[in-house]
């Protein structure tokens, strides 16, 4: 499980030194951000330097100044969401605490800061088992805001201070898109989420089950997305590999889960993502194309997303035999129908299942598969492509040569009862 | 006739000049017998960019209205004393509240040169924020005067003042200059300011509930410091009114268990030595030795040469022997070590055995009134 821990790198832990007598007064903006309006702040400091715990692994402690997550990690301050309306169509915060004693604390001048963003909380409540949350800390100074006094560390004894990061609708130079929450709406049966992902944009989906449920999601877009979805104990569920989409199915316990969308490090152009979610499940079609069982290429990849191809070549015009899966990735059963294109006078192309030829229900769109869903093993096809010998001959002079010609099958499958993205891959032939 | 003088500037960035005015104080002046005309007078400031500097407003606005009482002050409860006033003064609705004003007493046995915020008033009675213990010895026939309080919007009008780089909202990033109010309502020692404002063209505002703060009362003896961002240009602060003739009695808040600070600035415009700021007595506990272990009440000041942003003390002053000493090497006495006008005093009272509140009476050095 990645933790907080994990991520702060060491250079940035200050030893720490004793208590001070003192008091700080600090003006806190951060905005604007995309979260949930009532949403509250909490600022905290690392009173052993030895990195931030995730909040939603210390249930029970209270949203509170003085009060510790996890074995020390201190909130000093804790502020609502901003009324102001500056921040325009976004939220932010802009509150004031006007003393903070480092004594009452235990804390000291360098100790690290780190804002943690929790939703549908006010301060003095309790955090919940699994609770949803953002965190913010910067430790690139270019983007605190011009007259601030401090970053995200504890400041020294006795100052009034100002720590601002400003987004760049705001006039800022700060790269807020990773405090990015809203609420999935787990409730409503079923839906899509659609957002773009900046390069350094973390995007939060929250929900919570009053009693065990099942989760069906599933998610694509292009190369580099990232998916973690985090449980009621804030234990890492499930995770994607970058791939591009995902699929999450899960039976889940009551609590609350937290879905994070990334993206690894990369590119600077948005990255357009489309998350489909059901409570119920959902059809995801997925076909595969390889050379060979089981290494096949576009497994779990789904919606028709580029790179799901394979080339294979024909020597001497020989036939050859491509191979591709058909499986419903979603936990929600479906006949999934199957269609590809014929051959041509130069190349025959035959489907070949286990059933025997089933040619003319591909080419003709009426294949169904039977009804299937992620248990199910997926349905494997054998794609024969049959070169015309004699047409593909030319003599030259005494000897014979092959022409060179590529052949292509075209696979679709989609659903036939619900509704789906449908999936394609391609198997290119080309002849030596 | 009024008597001025003019001190010495001990800066270049500081000038002290008099001006005399030869008309009578306010219409509101009813019970007087003798008639004086006030000395006015202004001080210049510099305010350099990337910097706090401390000030304060040692001047007073003309009085409203000086009279008598009609009564003793009557306990309302809550924090509220009512008192009634002589001479039917004949107030309008709102006249005394819809701009904060201040009663400042007069009374030479009773709460004498204390102000308190008036905070409901009808045509001869008004309503201030006290205890009885803060009024004790206020009584019939004392003589009081009702003074419009200094206020942000009043010291620094939004759209005409030159001190303060204005913001043109309340984001940082359209953050100008700062003022900001010390926290002298908290035990402790090294306190940071514990309010904050700012002006935009649309008026005066506070840090924090960002709404606004053009009646914020900058009371007599309070400093607080002007922030000018890195990068800032200086300006200046040119205080103008009426030059306080009367003692100025400031409180002085003690802690149980912990020393306690409280920034204060003497209400006088112009220097004085340490000596000079009455600070003797009970007001100031005196330190039975130089001893570290015997330190008592302590004085520390600033200095304003350097521009500094969070301004530390740059040296402690103790009362010992019956005389000021500096805490450093071999504690020199002190006691004609010059205070600039309208600079900030931090005032630190060491600890006590119960709460209380000590009172520095400062009576003023010159003399107002001598033809």
């Amino acid at each position: 499980m990645t933790t907080l821990k994990s991520i702060l790198p060491a250079a940035f832990l200050v030893a720490v030194s004793l208590p001070a007598v003192a008091s700080v007064s600090l003006e806190f903006q951060l905005g604007g951000v995309e979260i949930p309006a009532g949403s509250i702040a909490v600022l905290v400091a690392d009173r052993s330097s030895d990195g931030f715990v995730p909040p939603s692994t210390a249930p029970g402690t209270a949203l509170s100044p003085g009060e510790v997550i996890g074995a020390d990690d201190v909130i000093i301050a804790v502020f609502a969401a901003s009324e102001l309306g500056d921040w325009g169509n976004l939220e932010g915060f802009a509150a004031f605490s006007p003393e903070i004693r480092y004594e009452n604390f235990g804390l000291a001048e360098g100790q690290e800061l780190i804002l943690h963003v929790f939703p549908e909380r006010i301060e003095g409540e309790s955090i919940r088992s699994g609770e949803p949350f953002v965190s913010y800390r910067s430790e690139d100074l270019g983007e605190i805001a011009p007259g601030s006094t401090m970053n995200f560390a504890l400041p020294a004894d006795g100052g009034a201070h100002l720590l601002a990061t400003i987004g760049p609708e705001n006039g800022g130079t700060a790269d807020l898109s990773m405090v990015d929450l809203a609420p999935l709406p787990y409730n409503s049966g079923d839906g899509q989420l659609q957002d773009q992902l900046s390069p350094e944009a973390i995007h939060s989906y929250f929900f919570e089950l009053t009693a065990p449920g099942f989760l069906d999601l599933a998610g694509n877009g292009g190369s580099g997305l990232r998916a973690e979805l985090f449980g009621p104990n804030g234990d890492l569920l499930a995770s994607s590999d970058g791939s591009g989409s995902f699929s999450f199915v899960e039976d889940l316990l009551a609590g609350w889960y937290l879905l994070r969308v990334s993206r690894e490090t990369g590119g600077a152009a948005e990255l357009d993502y489309n998350i489909a979610f059901s409570s119920e499940g959902i059809i995801s079609p997925d076909l595969a194309v390889g050379s060979g069982f089981p290494a096949l290429t576009g497994r779990d990849v789904i919606g028709g997303a580029a790179g799901q191809t394979v080339g294979l070549i024909s020597r001497r015009a020989k036939p050859v035999v491509g191979y591709a899966s058909l499986a419903n990735r979603g936990g929600k059963p479906e006949i999934l129908s199957l269609q590809g294109n014929g051959g041509s006078r130069l190349c025959s192309i035959s489907y070949l299942g286990d059933a025997g030829n089933i040619t003319s229900a591909i080419i003709t769109g009426t294949f169904r598969s039977p009804e299937m869903s992620r248990s199910d093993d997926a349905i494997a096809l054998r794609v024969l492509f049959s070169p015309n010998k004699r047409t593909l001959t030319k003599k030259r002079g005494e000897r014979s040569i092959i022409r060179r010609r590529t052949f292509a099958s075209l696979l679709q499958t989609g659903a036939t009862t619900g509704s789906a993205d449908p999936d394609r891959v391609s198997i290119r032939v080309s002849t030596r | 006739m009024n008597q001025f003088f003019r001190p010495s500037p001990s800066r270049p960035s500081l000038l002290l000049t008099w001006l005399a005015v030869g008309t009578l104080s306010t219409s509101g002046w009813i019970d007087a017998r003798d008639v004086v005309t006030p000395a006015v007078g202004y001080l210049r400031f510099d305010c350099p960019g990337a910097s706090d500097t401390h000030l304060s407003v040692p001047f007073q606005r003309p009085a409203r209205w000086s009279g008598k009482l009609a009564a003793s002050p009557a306990d309302q409860g809550s924090g509220t004393i009512r008192v009634s006033l002589a001479g039917s003064p004949a107030f309008s609705n709102g006249e005394l509240t819809a701009t904060p004003h201040l009663l400042l007493s007069r009374a030479p046995a009773g709460a004498i040169g204390r102000h308190f915020l008036i905070t409901v008033h009808n045509a001869s009675t008004i309503d201030i924020a006290a205890t009885p213990a803060e009024v004790a010895g206020l009584t019939i026939d004392d003589q009081i005067s009702i003074i419009p309080a200094w206020t942000l919007a009043a010291l620094f009008p939004p759209t005409t003042q030159s001190t303060f780089h204005p913001s043109t909202g309340p984001l940082a990033t359209q953050r100008g200059s700062e003022l900001h109010f010390f926290n002298n309502s908290s035990d402790g020692i090294e306190l940071a300011p514990s309010r904050r404002f700012y002006l935009t063209t649309a008026g005066w505002f506070e840090v924090g509930s960002y709404l606004s703060a053009d009646d914020e009362v900058v009371l007599p003896g309070q400093a607080f410091a002007v922030r000018h961002r890195t990068g800032a240009t200086a300006t200046t602060f040119v205080p103008f009114d009426e030059v306080s003739g009367t003692v100025v009695s400031l409180s002085l808040p003690v802690a149980s268990g912990t020393a306690r600070e409280t920034m204060v600035a003497p209400p006088r415009p112009a220097p004085l030595t340490l000596d000079e700021l009455d600070l003797i007595g009970g007001d100031f506990e005196e330190s039975a030795s130089t001893a570290i272990g015997d330190r008592k009440d302590q004085l520390l000041i600033f200095d304003l040469a350097t521009p500094e942003i969070n301004r530390t003390p740059s040296a402690t002053y103790f009362r010992s022997g019956g005389q000021w000493l500096r805490d450093s090497t071999g504690f020199p006495a002190s006691g004609n070590i010059q205070i600039e006008p309208s600079a900030g005093l931090l005032i630190r009272k060491a600890t006590g055995a119960t709460a209380s509140v000590a009172r520095w009476e400062n009576a003023p050095a010159y003399d107002l009134t001598t033809p």
